[in-house]
Parts: structure tokens; C-alpha cells; sequence
């Protein structure tokens, strides 16, 4: 219950940031959102009543508040829709995208980071470590580009772009796998490696258990608390990385629609994506702390 | 990676003789591997930078059309992009940009952020309420998309990414600084310092600063390349560093429209963007072992 009244918290803390936004632009918000596109006294005029900026702050505040509690994140400047009804086509595909993201990364990052672990000091151990930094460090839009150049152009087996079906959403998911299983798998290695030197460990063995049933029952549970936390915050970075991903692969999505938006100049759309993928990150890491209690009896929230 | 753990007895022997903890660290961090693999990458991308004027052998900007889209060959190196720019010469002064955008955006978050942390860990009560619930939000927006929403507000450019990737970094040294600060707020020397009645700003700087400089220098390191990596994204966005710059990510983003005819375009500087990441990684990585206090007991 209080974990999730911190998160209440927090979130009306984001959703106070997300309204400041327009209000810390240099100069005036509308002009500047108008500029791209070049606008006459009038309609910088009538653009900001409509969006309420000529109003006291502390009642635009109360009303953006009040609209935003009510799923109604104003309007695009450019083509009047509905910022909710636009993140509503946008946002599966890129959670789609997210979550395939996870599933890769989670299976990629514990098979590396166990086959390390169980073959510590060995060349195993050195080519999953040497991955594993590898994963942390590559730019995903370069690994995409390269993956699009093997697998699509060169060898012609899957598709570079568009989307559908599993073949289209592979590379991608691919990608945003690998770069963030390389944090999973170095902290599952060292998880791992900490535990097996844990006394239940030398108690298990003696008392005649299989190493197989040693390693999943007792070393690997134990190993797994600060890994599912990190799949946690791996959520974050995948969100962010669909950003990229979605741009390299020319998919739908949320990236699109806030790159266009910020080039654009678009502020409406920015700022109910922003507040909607903030959210989104908030309520994966609340899962995931929740979680944890059914991992580890131990852990409870009161 | 083997890594010899030094025995109690030798280390106390080794201190004793007069060699102080940074010597013991470095002679540490000298026989990780992967470390001075790192330290000898980013020698070389550093160098490449500072010497760019010197390597290059075309100017990176102007325009020559007779030399549109080679391969690469001894005469260009990485090849020729369509503006017939050579690629080699383009990204050794790309590298300028990317550790010129690393090492000041997370200068200036390692300052800010840290004072921060010293502050609320040190003072406590109320101001730490407050600065820390600050930090929280910050930390709620997920991975670049606090970079990115800064950008948004700022406009488009190298100079405002590198303030948007300056600010998302601040939230982990207040983090960090704030831990460390808590925990050395209780030591012995702290008290001593009090009693003999040095001032609050003395004690902060004087004693617990140097303390706990160790882990603000590795999540230092390993931050600039989060930030290269970050701000090589927002440029690869068309955000950061605007044509006819010669940014690592931006000449990624030109070469993906030529990515059939022309692979060399995207693949060497990523390459680079690649090397000086993993090269402070590694770094990073051997840092944080060598400063682990674990192993000194």
C-alpha cells in the first residue's frame, strides 16, 4: 500500500514537470510553436486561448490536471486530434515492440549471465562477459543499421521495414534484446558468483542434491532478486530505446510521434507522450516490485 | 578476466611501506585486463581527436563532387559519403564533438549532482525531503526520454543536447553522492572535525568529499560513455548536431538513406562510437574493482 502512495506521488509529481514543460520554453511558448510553420498576430492569439495560456498559471495548472485525470491530453496545434486519441494508435505497437524487447533481453541476459557464472574463470566465461559489454556498449541504432544491412539487404531473409507480422518485428526486437540483456547478464554473473559461496549451497550439496537442482532451486532464486529489479529499470531503457528502434526501422509508434512533434514543435502531442510513457515505465516498476514479494517471501509491503 | 586479490597480510605490508591507497588502487587497475584494454582504445580515440587536424587529409566539410560515394581505397580511407566528403577525415573529427559532449555534459552532472547529494546527505531533515523527491521525478521519466523532453523545450542542437544529457545525468550522482554522504556523515574523523570546530562547508569539502571521490570518479567514467552513447542517439535523431557537422551519430542518420549503396557511410562511425563506449566501460568496470574497498577489507 505505501509503495503504491509513493508511486501516487511521484506520479503527480511527473505530471506537474510535464505541464511546467511549456511554461520553461525561452520566450513565448506560442510564438515559438508557431514559428516552423510561420503564423499570422491573430492565430498566435487565438492558439493561446485555446490552449489556456492566457489564463493565470494556477488555473491552467488545475485544468491541465483535472483534463489529464480524465484521459484528456488536449489537442495537436497542426492537425487538432486528440493527443489521446494519437497516443492511442501509437502506443500498442511500441509497448508490442517493448515488451518482445524484455522477453529477448531477459532470455539472452540469464543465459549469458548463468553460463558465465556456472563456467567462472573459464573462456566461457570471458566470451559472455565480453558480450555482455559488448550489449552495454553498442549504439542500437548502429546494430539495427547493421542488421538491416546483413539481414535485409544482403542476405534478403527478413524484411527491413514495416510491420505485421513476427518476421517484421524480429530485427528490431532483436536489437533492443541484445543492447539491454548485457546489464542483466553482468549482474546475474555476479549475483550468481555471490551466492554459490552461500553455506545453503555447501548444505544442498552435502545433503545429496543434484548440482542441477542446487543451481535452479537454491542458487538461482536466490540470484534472481536483484536481477528481476533490474529487469525493472531495463524497462525504462527500452522504452527509450523503442524511441530509436522505431526511427532505424521505420515502424509506428510512440517515437515517431514525439520526434515529428519536437521537430515540429508540436507541444500538446510532446507533452502527453512524455507524460504517457513516464507512466507506463512507473507501472512497470511497481509490477516489478510487487513482484519481488512472490520471488522472495522475505520481501513485503506493507 | 582473473583478477589477484591481494591477501590481507600483503596489503597491510604494502600500506605500510608508504604506498598509499590511490598507488594500491592503480597497480590494481594496471593488472585487470579488460581495463587497460580499455585505457589503450581510448588513447587511441582520444589522440585521433586531438590530432585530427593532422591526420585528416581532406577537410571534413567542403563539398567535392568528383569524389562522390567511393569504397573505400588507400586514398579514403573509410571512403566518400555523396557530398564526396571523406569519411575517414569526417570522423576523426567527429570524435572532437562526441568526447567534447561526454566529458562536459557529465562534468557539469558530477558537479551539480554531487553537490546535491552532499547537501541533502549531509544536512538532512527537510532540505533532503526535498531535494530527493526532486531526483525521484526526475528519475520517473524513463531512460532518453528525459533528454529528449529537454530537447523539446530547448530546440534542436549540439549546445542543448548536451545540457539535456547533462541534466539526465545529475539525478544518479545526487543518488550516489547522498548514500556516501549519509554513511560518512557518521565516521570518527567527521566528529573529529567538528569538535576542533571547523565549519559546515569545510567539513563537506575537506573531509567527506575526498572520501568519497573513489565512486563518483567510476560512475563518472562509465556516465561519459552513457552520455556519448545518448547524445549520439538524439544527433542520430536529427535533434543533436545539424548537416554538415561531422557528428558520429548524424553521419549515421545521412548514411541510412545509403545504407544499399554505400555501407562504409554507417559502419565506421559507428564503429567509433562503439570503441570509445566500450573503451570507458572497460575502464569503468577496472575502476570499480580496483576502488572496491571490499577488497582492501
Amino acid at each position: 500500500m505505501r509503495r503504491i502512495l509513493i508511486s501516487i506521488l511521484v506520479l503527480w509529481g511527473v505530471a506537474s514537470l510535464v505541464f511546467l514543460m511549456i511554461h520553461l520554453i525561452p520566450g513565448d511558448p506560442v510564438e515559438t510553436m508557431l514559428s516552423t510553420s510561420g503564423a499570422s498576430a491573430e492565430l498566435v492569439e487565438s492558439m493561446r486561448s485555446q490552449l489556456g495560456l492566457d489564463q493565470p498559471l494556477h488555473v491552467q495548472y488545475i485544468q491541465f490536471m483535472g483534463n489529464a485525470l480524465q484521459g484528456d491530453l488536449g489537442r495537436s496545434i497542426f492537425s487538432g486530434t486528440r493527443v489521446a486519441l494519437l497516443i492511442r494508435s501509437q502506443l500498442p505497437a511500441t509497448l508490442k515492440l517493448a515488451g518482445a524487447g524484455i522477453l529477448i533481453s531477459v532470455i539472452l541476459g540469464m543465459t549469458l549471465g548463468l553460463v558465465a557464472a556456472l563456467n567462472h574463470n573459464t573462456w566461457i566465461d570471458t566470451v559472455c562477459v565480453t558480450l555482455s559489454v559488448i550489449g552495454v556498449s553498442v549504439p542500437i541504432f548502429w546494430l539495427g543499421l547493421l542488421l538491416i544491412l546483413v539481414f535485409a539487404v544482403n542476405l534478403q531473409w527478413l524484411p527491413a521495414t514495416g510491420e505485421g507480422t513476427l518476421k517484421h518485428i524480429l530485427l528490431p526486437s532483436l536489437v533492443l534484446g541484445f543492447a539491454s540483456s548485457g546489464s542483466i547478464a553482468r549482474l546475474l554473473r555476479g549475483a550468481m558468483l555471490d551466492v554459490m559461496r552461500q553455506d545453503y549451497i555447501t548444505t544442498a550439496r552435502s545433503k545429496g542434491l543434484r548440482e542441477q537442482a542446487v543451481i535452479l532451486r537454491h542458487a538461482l532464486r536466490n540470484a534472481l532478486i536483484p536481477v528481476v529489479t533490474m529487469i525493472g529499470l531495463q524497462a525504462g531503457f527500452l522504452l527509450g530505446g523503442t524511441v530509436v528502434t522505431e526511427m532505424v526501422f521505420s515502424r509506428r509508434g510512440m517515437g515517431q510521434l514525439m520526434i515529428n512533434a519536437i521537430i515540429w514543435k508540436d507541444f500538446p502531442v510532446v507533452q502527453g507522450a512524455v507524460l504517457v510513457v513516464a507512466v507506463t515505465y512507473m507501472l512497470v516498476n511497481l509490477l516489478v516490485d510487487l513482484s519481488l514479494g512472490l520471488i522472495d517471501p522475505r520481501i513485503r509491503y506493507e | 578476466m582473473t583478477k589477484p586479490v591481494p591477501s590481507g597480510r600483503s596489503t597491510v605490508r604494502e600500506a605500510a611501506s608508504g604506498r598509499s591507497l590511490t598507488m594500491l588502487a592503480l597497480s590494481q587497475l594496471s593488472r585487470n585486463k579488460g581495463a587497460m584494454l580499455g585505457l589503450l582504445m581510448f588513447i587511441v580515440v582520444l589522440l585521433s581527436a586531438v590530432f585530427a587536424k593532422q591526420l585528416a587529409r581532406y577537410d571534413p566539410v567542403s563539398i567535392r563532387p568528383q569524389d562522390y560515394l567511393q569504397p573505400p581505397t588507400w586514398k579514403h580511407l573509410f571512403g566518400t559519403d555523396s557530398f564526396g566528403r571523406d569519411v575517414f577525415s569526417r570522423t576523426l573529427y567527429g570524435g572532437r564533438i562526441s568526447l567534447r559532449v561526454g566529458f562536459l555534459s557529465v562534468g557539469v552532472a558530477a558537479l551539480i549532482g554531487s553537490l546535491l547529494g552532499l547537501i541533502a546527505g549531509y544536512l538532512g531533515g527537510l532540505i533532503d525531503g526535498a531535494i530527493m523527491r526532486f531526483i525521484d521525478m526526475l528519475m520517473a521519466f524513463p531512460g532518453v526520454l528525459l533528454a529528449l523532453g529537454i530537447v523539446a523545450l530547448l530546440g534542436r542542437g549540439m549546445d542543448n543536447v548536451i545540457i539535456a544529457v547533462g541534466i539526465s545525468a545529475i539525478p544518479g550522482y545526487a543518488r550516489l553522492v547522498r548514500g556516501c554522504t549519509l554513511s560518512a556523515r557518521e565516521e570518527l574523523y567527521v566528529l573529529a572535525a567538528r569538535s576542533v570546530g571547523c565549519r559546515h562547508r569545510r567539513i563537506l569539502f575537506r573531509h567527506v568529499l575526498p572520501n568519497i571521490l573513489g565512486p563518483i570518479i567510476v560512475l563518472s567514467t562509465v556516465d561519459v560513455a552513457w552520455a556519448i552513447l545518448n547524445a549520439a542517439s538524439l544527433s542520430f535523431l536529427g535533434l543533436g548536431a545539424q548537416p554538415p557537422t561531422p557528428e558520429w551519430g548524424a553521419m549515421l542518420s545521412v548514411g541510412r538513406g545509403l545504407l544499399r549503396e554505400a555501407p562504409w557511410q554507417t559502419v565506421f562511425p559507428g564503429l567509433m562510437i562503439m570503441m570509445t563506449v566500450l573503451s570507458m566501460n572497460l575502464l569503468g568496470d577496472g575502476l570499480r574493482d580496483a576502488l572496491d574497498p571490499r577488497v582492501y577489507g
